[in-house]
């Protein structure tokens, strides 16, 4: 990795941090979803400060290269956020279907 | 005996008058209830000006969900059952009394069925029922005739399960559910007329596809 594209992922990754607190200061998204999010943020900051750490744990791991194992963890984590995130719609969903029926049939006089 | 007859209605400003008066002529001791499923025609004013007994949602619930609000509103007035009866005009209440000597008789989920005497015609949509009713017999071991009827009457014990899980929806794939779940499930000859007004919600190759994979998968890997 250059030393030009080092100072671009730091510069992305701090601007991402610092919107990322502005919000949760802001108390505009839970702190479930900014976790995940701060994780994310400090595997890209590991990625810019030493990318030979990810060199060696992909040969360790037995990939090919090291672009093909940043693919693979980025792919199957992008799936475990989004079924997570699946899940929590579903739920929020079936919460708000109860709430409906139940408001429908208390506001009811018959 | 309390039973509660729910219709659910989704746009059918021309049939629900035909509808509540063949209930009222026909089953003077039940109860019955509208689940107006935030319908976009005249169906709410019809209803406001008939003064009938009506549960208006503020949203589209789908058929499910408008069914599934009158399993819970005949829990909470302490029915003993319900039925669902369709609001297109396609069900005729003079069989209600048949379908509830079955629910006096001890069982849980009795269907009203076109196909108990008579054989199933050869269309494209019956090929997707015989479909169903072998899945259901192979994952449940009883046959169901007629697995995609709309009219079914729930005893107490089925409303408790139906109204209150969110899976348990008015389908083919609840039957195998609770036949798997030691409830008791029968059918019934009726005879069903054909709509005449309002269009289905399975009408079309797309949704009745979706419908038959939907199922498939559903009775397969989830009715347990």
């Amino acid at each position: 990795m250059t030393f030009q594209l080092r100072i671009i992922v730091m510069i992305g990754v701090f601007t991402f941090y610092y919107i990322m607190v502005r919000y949760i200061r802001k108390s505009k998204i839970n702190d479930d979803f900014s976790f995940i999010w701060l994780l994310w943020g400090l595997g890209l900051v590991l990625l810019g400060c030493a990318p030979e750490l990810f060199e060696i744990i992909s040969k360790l791991l037995g990939f090919y290269g090291t672009i093909n194992s940043i693919f693979f963890v980025m792919i199957a984590a992008n799936y475990c956020i989004l079924f997570y995130l699946y899940i929590k719609t579903a739920v929020i969903e079936n919460k708000l279907k109860d709430l409906i029926q139940h408001n429908s049939i208390n506001e009811t006089k018959i | 005996m309390k039973v509660l007859i729910i219709v659910p209605a989704y746009n059918e400003a021309d049939s629900i008058v035909k509808v509540v008066n063949d209930i009222e002529s026909n089953c003077i001791n039940c109860d019955y209830v509208i689940i107006n499923d935030c319908s976009t025609d005249n169906t709410k004013v019809i209803i406001e000006e008939n003064n009938f007994n009506c549960i208006n949602l503020p949203v589209n619930l789908g058929l499910s969900g408008a069914v599934q609000t009158g399993y819970k509103y005949a829990l909470k007035y302490n029915y003993d059952c319900a039925i669902q009866f369709d609001g297109d005009g396609q069900h005729q209440a003079e069989y209600i009394d048949k379908l509830k000597a079955k629910i006096i008789d001890g069982y849980d989920v009795v269907i009203g069925s076109r196909f108990v005497e008579n054989k199933k015609p050869i269309s494209a949509r019956m090929i997707g029922s015989r479909f169903i009713t072998i899945l259901i017999k192979m994952f449940s071991g009883q046959k169901i005739n007629d697995p995609t009827s709309g009219m079914r009457m729930l005893s107490r014990k089925a409303l408790q399960e139906c109204g209150y899980s969110h899976n348990r929806r008015p389908e083919p794939d609840t039957l195998v559910y609770l036949i798997r779940n030691k409830y008791k499930v029968c059918e019934v000859q009726v005879e069903m007329i054909e709509r005449f007004a309002g269009v289905s919600i399975y009408n079309g190759i797309t949704s009745s596809l979706k419908y038959m994979i939907k199922m498939t998968l559903s009775i397969v890997f989830l009715a347990k």
